[in-house]
């Protein structure tokens, strides 16, 4: 479960920041349409786009929930800097009025179908926002809305861009050198977006290398279980196994007989956990849902694979212990053995 | 030489000592028995005297300290395991004072038991006229 959600998270990280057409995050307070004529005219810089949003907890009045991340967007540009899939046409219909456009983690969320309206907890107070349609996205983990930039800046009373999407014909690390120099003294915060995706894959791998430690733990826990439990077995049948021994069992059966037992077993559990790990990962990908965490789960063949294969050699390398032993004990002393 | 062909079982000077930490109690001690082909033989004696421990030994269960033990002609102790439970399955019969059967197989198992180890593959028919 462990290795398919830092899996998963990996593929998703990536399809987040894929999505993203633009190389540079710029940000520094107050920034307006003669502020981003500046940094146009900053040798290097190619394209600029200018984001309203806000991470304020907009209140949607029907659901009573927050609608996460609400971006006013420009909608003759966003599909230049953003590679959604969302219909052009749509975008034409959001700049026409109050209409707004979910992510579908967001309509679930709500509740809410195409046409269903939604009065929104704004600056200036309630506004009334018609479902448009929905789209895919899992950036701000999936908490995300689009509204038309002239209403968002009108309902949200916001005069300043909240964020610079910068594209460059430069090497985008240099570029993001060359602004931090330029605008030093504005304390601007500048990133470019491959390494926004660097740090967030580095801190996802350091919370799910934690996790991975436990699960790597217990599979350790898990395999000294499996020894223990086919010695067990062997002692409880150590009789058994003598009287068998007793009328004719060659000690070449009897170590065919506890590897086919052992390999059956490994192979009826690693099937077993194969198929629970894909029920619990089906789950958690509910779970993460009902948490307002949507991702997709996918499932890595050649971990199934290979936890299959090591599934399988655990049992059968567990079995060796109790084989050698069956091969050296007395048979009436085992038959007699309690 | 045609006299020890038809004994079924021999022993020559068959020995069986037990370590019990530093003492050795010698249970069996040359003992020498010749049983032929069709003869019906008891083995008395009192609890201790190292009957069921012959017995062992005749069966191939046990090794004896020293001597032989032949069955039909053949040395138990030249035997390799193959052998030895070739022997145990088609030449001696081995009934346990308290049966010893496997409880999780059914009579008809138990007692199939020796010939499915054997690799063959008895007949359900066979079973069934058994059983009637």
């Amino acid at each position: 479960m462990i290795n398919s959600v830092n899996y998963s998270m990996n593929i998703e990280v990536l399809d987040v920041y894929k999505k993203l057409n633009y190389d540079i995050q710029f940000y520094i307070y107050g920034m307006d349409r003669r502020f981003e004529q500046v940094i146009k005219s900053t040798p290097g810089i190619a394209a600029s786009y200018g984001i309203y949003g806000s991470y304020d907890n907009i209140l949607v009045k029907e659901s009573g929930q927050s609608l996460g991340y609400v971006q006013g967007i420009d909608v003759s540009r966003f599909l230049d800097f953003y590679d959604y899939d969302i219909e052009p046409e749509l975008l034409k219909k959001l700049d026409t009025g109050r209409y707004i456009l979910l992510t579908y983690a967001q309509g679930k969320k709500h509740g809410v179908n195409i046409g269903d309206t939604l009065t929104l907890n704004m600056k200036k107070g309630e506004r009334k926002y018609t479902v448009l349609g929905f789209f895919n996205a899992l950036m701000y983990n999936g908490q995300y809305a689009l509204i038309a930039q002239k209403y968002y800046k009108n309902d949200m009373d916001s005069p300043f861009y909240d964020e610079l999407a910068l594209k460059t014909s430069k090497d985008p690390e240099e570029m993001v050198e060359i602004l931090n120099k330029k605008f030093k003294r504005n304390y601007p915060y500048i990133n470019s977006v491959n390494q926004l995706r660097k740090d967030n894959m580095q801190s996802n791998s350091q919370m799910m290398g934690l996790l991975q430690g436990f699960s790597f733990m217990t599979v350790i826990i898990g395999i000294f279980g499996v020894l223990n439990n086919l010695l067990i077995s062997f002692l409880e049948r150590k009789r058994q196994l003598a009287i068998m021994r007793s009328i004719g069992m060659e000690k070449k059966q009897n170590t065919k007989m506890l590897f086919i037992e052992s390999l059956t077993g490994g192979l009826i559990g690693s099937i077993t956990g194969v198929i629970g790990g894909i029920f619990v990962n089906y789950v958690i990908e509910h779970l993460l849902e009902a948490m307002n965490l949507p991702m997709n789960i996918h499932l890595s063949p050649s971990l199934f694979v290979s936890s299959f294969i090591i599934g399988t050699m655990v049992m059968v390398m567990a079995s060796i212990s109790p084989n050698l032993k069956s091969s050296k004990y007395n048979i009436i002393e085992a038959i007699k053995y309690e | 030489m045609e006299n020890h062909i038809e004994n079924v079982i021999e022993t020559r000077n068959l020995c069986k000592t037990f370590q019990l930490g530093d003492t050795s109690v010698e249970v069996l001690k040359d003992i020498n028995i010749s049983i032929k082909k069709g003869e019906f033989v008891s083995i008395m004696g009192p609890s201790g005297s190292g009957k069921s421990t012959l017995l062992y030994l005749i069966g191939g269960l046990d090794k004896p300290t020293s001597g032989s033990i032949k069955i039909n002609g053949k040395e138990l102790s030249v035997m390799n395991d193959k052998e030895e439970s070739t022997m145990r399955r088609q030449e001696i019969g081995f009934v346990f004072q308290f049966y010893n059967l496997i409880p999780n197989l059914n009579v008809e198992e138990n007692i199939m038991l020796p010939i499915l180890l054997d690799g063959k593959k008895l007949k359900i028919t066979k079973i069934n006229s058994m059983k009637s």
